[in-house]
């Protein structure tokens, strides 16, 4: 898959997070439509980048200076 | 022997279900939840390696891949813990044929699956992890390692282990740990590593013992680390010198609850390597390491009372101990050994509640060890409650302390062996007349 695909699922993933909380597997039932492997990529560049903090029950939300 | 065998011997029993139909990743794991077999997933979508899961679920299964009575693994293992027989390594291995280093290395071609609800990322399970310490040499054990990026991963190293140590120690000196994670393996490797041998004792060695021929290693291709050689995948790692600074969970966890999220180190995929036709193996959590567990609790027990210089005839680690917190064990009781002996499993840390009984209790039957605390066992004389011992954290009834600390916890000891006062004629059981002279079938139509 290409760059532009990941970092098109990368946005998504942010977005969802940024409207709640979630877990991964939030994302997966969430982008359903998307290949497994783009999501791990993608989810791979957004722990790269540390845009995620975890909430008390261990779900992501974006950080608050993302 | 190495995986293929098993499933090679699981299929033959009839405990293997091949899944030929493709399979979307997301749904590997609730697939094996409701299989109740051993599953083999020929097409996994977007991905070309098979999965294999839940093969260990039994202790059936187990018996099966190890070849033994399922009774027998725990005194088998105790067996191997004291007779190891030294690893050998190899030039060549099956685990090499293919090679992917440095930026070839993508984690996400191999299809990890999340494995509950609640878990931080997709997880390998089934991480035969082995470390090198320049002092203490060869550590091998199970470690779950969440995805983290196409080269990274994390590793639970909260809780105290020789890899922790290591880790430390090398923390000190700001220099990486090599481990070799060895995915893909058969169950004798697996039982070997979830023993926590005494630190500078090699858990392969153990393996080598309980296979009664050495595990063949092979040098990795980018670290100072060896692999078992007949290892479907290896992943050659360094554990960063980052610290405990990489949230990683939750995870499902053997005691069938999910952990918390903790701060762990950074590993950093160098290598991977892997047969040409490579199989990803999966542990199905919490079966699988209760499964795994349950035979090495057994090992500690056995080598606990042979210490403590009590005959024991049979000892059960149940699955509702979750492999590792009741243990009922069967002695020939001389005059106060029962308490003797609740006393030296009790000094094991995982140990919660010990049943002890006579040998002429069937410790695998609840009912029968019901039995025997209900007709052997005055609670004022022979329960003994034990506070502030040494805890596993992950039991959820403990109070909560703040870490440093570590927490406490109470344990219970029952002495179900018939008392040293009572009279024999107390303790005869129901013996029905005639039964060696009369056959059911002589009057039965």
């Amino acid at each position: 898959m290409s760059d532009k695909e990941v970092n098109r699922v990368e946005k998504q993933i942010v977005q969802l997070a940024t409207s709640r909380p979630v877990f991964y597997s939030d994302i997966l039932h969430e982008l359903k439509g998307e290949d497994y492997r783009t999501i791990m990529l993608a989810f791979g560049q957004i722990r790269t980048k540390k845009l995620f903090d975890r909430d008390k029950q261990g779900r992501y939300v974006v950080k608050s200076s993302s | 022997m190495d995986l293929r065998t098993f499933l090679g011997d699981l299929e033959q029993a009839g405990e293997l279900m091949r899944i030929r139909k493709p399979v979307d990743p997301r749904y590997i794991s609730p697939l094996i939840e409701k299989a109740g077999k051993g599953v083999y997933f020929e097409q996994i979508v977007g991905y070309d390696m098979p999965v294999t899961s839940g093969l260990l679920g039994t202790m059936d299964r187990l018996a099966i891949g190890m070849h033994m009575d399922k009774r027998e693994i725990g005194r088998c293992l105790a067996q191997a813990v004291n007779s190891p027989i030294p690893a050998v390594t190899v030039d060549k291995a099956p685990c090499q044929e293919v090679v992917h280093i440095g930026e070839d290395v993508d984690l996400t071609r191999l299809p990890l699956p999340l494995h509950s609800l609640q878990d931080g990322a997709p997880y390998i399970s089934s991480a035969l992890v082995i470390g090198m310490d320049p002092e203490y040499g060869r550590n091998a054990g199970f470690y779950r390692m969440m995805y983290n990026g196409p080269r990274h991963l994390g590793i639970g190293l909260v809780s105290p282990s020789d890899l922790r140590l290591y880790y430390q120690r090398a923390l000190e000196k700001k220099e990486p740990v090599p481990i070799a994670v060895a995915i893909g393996s058969h169950p004798s490797y697996m039982v070997a590593v979830t023993y926590k041998a005494p630190l500078g004792h090699d858990e392969m060695a153990i393996a080598g013992g309980l296979r009664r021929q050495p595990v063949e290693m092979v040098h990795c291709k980018t670290i100072e680390a060896e692999a078992p050689a007949d290892s479907e995948i290896v992943l050659e790692c360094e554990i960063l010198p980052t610290g405990f600074t990489v949230d990683e969970g939750r995870f499902g966890e053997f005691t069938r609850f999910i952990g918390g999220h903790k701060m762990n180190p950074l590993v950093e995929v160098k290598a991977i390597t892997h047969r040409k036709d490579a199989i990803f193996q999966s542990i199905h959590m919490p079966w699988e390491n209760i499964i795994l567990d349950a035979p090495v609790y057994e090992a500690i027990a056995w080598n606990i009372l042979e210490t403590a210089g009590i005959q024991a005839t049979a000892i059960n680690i149940s699955t509702g101990g979750c492999g590792q917190f009741h243990v009922v064990a069967a002695i020939k009781k001389r005059g106060g050994e029962g308490k003797n002996a609740l006393l030296a499993l009790l000094s094991a840390a995982s140990f919660k509640y010990a049943v002890v009984v006579d040998d002429d209790i069937n410790v695998y039957d609840p009912d029968h060890v019901e039995w025997a605390i209900f007709s052997r066992v005055q609670p004022d004389r022979d329960v003994i409650i034990i506070s502030d011992a040494r805890a596993k954290p992950l039991d959820p009834s403990l109070l909560p302390v703040k870490p440093p600390a570590l927490p406490l916890t109470s344990k219970m000891g029952i002495d179900a062996t018939i008392p040293e006062y009572a009279s024999k004629e107390q303790y005869e059981t129901i013996t029905y007349p005639f039964m060696d002279e009369v056959d059911l079938k002589d009057y039965l139509d």
